[in-house]
C-alpha cells in the first residue's frame, strides 16, 4: 500500500487493509463479524490474504503468492457411547476401544487427490528459487499421481503443502474419554479437523 | 459425511457437525 501511494497508482477503488483477530477458530470476533457488520465499508471485489505470502530475499520481492481459493473446514465431533463399568472386567463394547479403531480408519484414509486450474498450475507457475525445497516436498504433481496410484509408496501424512492443496484432509486433533484409571467410561469422543477441497 | 461414514464403518458411533465456519442464521442462531 505504500508503494501505491509512492508511486501515486491511479485506483479505480479503495484499496483496504484489514486486520482482524478471529483466525480460524473465532471467526465471529474476526472476518464473520466484519461481514455481517461492516460489508458495506468494506464490499471487497476480491482480497489478498495472508495464507497468500510473499518471499523476500535480500531486501527484494521475489514472489508474492495469491489465494484463488480455500479449504472450507467441516469440524466434526465422533461420539461413542458404551457401556459403564469397573476396569476389573473388561467390556465388549468400550467405548475408547471402539473410537480409537473409528480414529484409526479415518487416520490412515487415503482420499483421493484433485487439482484444480490452480493447483494444476502450481508446479509450472512457482518460480524456483521462490522458496527453498524442504526435504521432503514434491513439487511435481504428476510424481505425486503416480505416488497416488501406488499406495505403497505414498507417505501418509508427507509434510508437503503441495500435497495437502490437492487433497481433503481429516486429522484428529482431539481425543477425550475417562476419568479414572479403573473406570470404564460410558462415552469417548474425538473431533476431526476435515479441510475439503473447495470445489 | 457419507464419505467419511463409510470410512469409519460402524453405525453405532454418532458423527456431529461442530461447524465453527458456519454464517449465522435463524436456523443457527444461538
Amino acid at each position: 500500500m505504500l508503494t501505491l501511494k509512492r508511486l501515486n497508482v491511479p485506483l479505480d477503488r479503495d484499496v483496504i487493509f484489514l486486520a482482524e483477530s478471529g483466525e480460524e477458530g473465532q471467526v465471529e470476533w474476526g472476518i464473520q463479524y466484519m461481514v455481517e457488520n461492516h460489508w458495506s465499508e468494506i464490499q471487497a471485489e476480491f482480497a489478498i490474504a495472508e495464507a497468500g505470502n510473499a518471499v523476500r530475499k535480500g531486501g527484494k520481492e521475489r514472489s508474492v503468492n495469491v489465494m484463488t481459493a480455500e479449504k472450507s473446514a467441516y469440524p466434526v465431533q465422533l461420539l461413542v457411547k458404551g457401556t459403564a463399568g469397573h476396569g476389573s472386567v473388561p467390556l465388549p463394547d468400550n467405548a475408547i476401544g471402539r473410537l480409537s479403531q473409528a480414529v484409526a480408519r479415518v487416520y490412515q484414509w487415503q482420499p483421493p487427490m484433485r487439482l484444480n486450474d490452480t493447483t494444476e498450475r502450481t508446479s509450472s507457475a512457482s518460480p524456483p528459487s521462490a522458496r527453498p525445497p524442504k526435504p521432503h516436498a514434491t513439487t511435481d504433481f504428476s510424481t505425486l499421481r503416480n505416488q497416488q496410484k501406488s499406495r505403497s509408496t505414498i507417505r501418509l501424512h508427507e509434510p508437503n503443502p503441495q500435497l495437502h492443496a490437492a487433497k481433503p484432509l481429516s486429522p484428529p486433533n482431539m481425543f477425550a474419554g475417562g476419568y479414572r484409571v479403573n473406570v470404564i467410561p460410558s462415552t469417548a469422543t474425538a473431533t476431526l479437523d476435515i479441510r475439503a477441497l473447495p470445489d | 459425511m457419507a464419505e467419511l461414514r463409510k470410512v469409519i464403518n460402524d453405525p453405532s458411533i454418532e458423527i456431529k457437525a461442530r461447524g465453527f465456519y458456519r454464517p449465522k442464521t435463524a436456523a443457527n442462531a444461538d
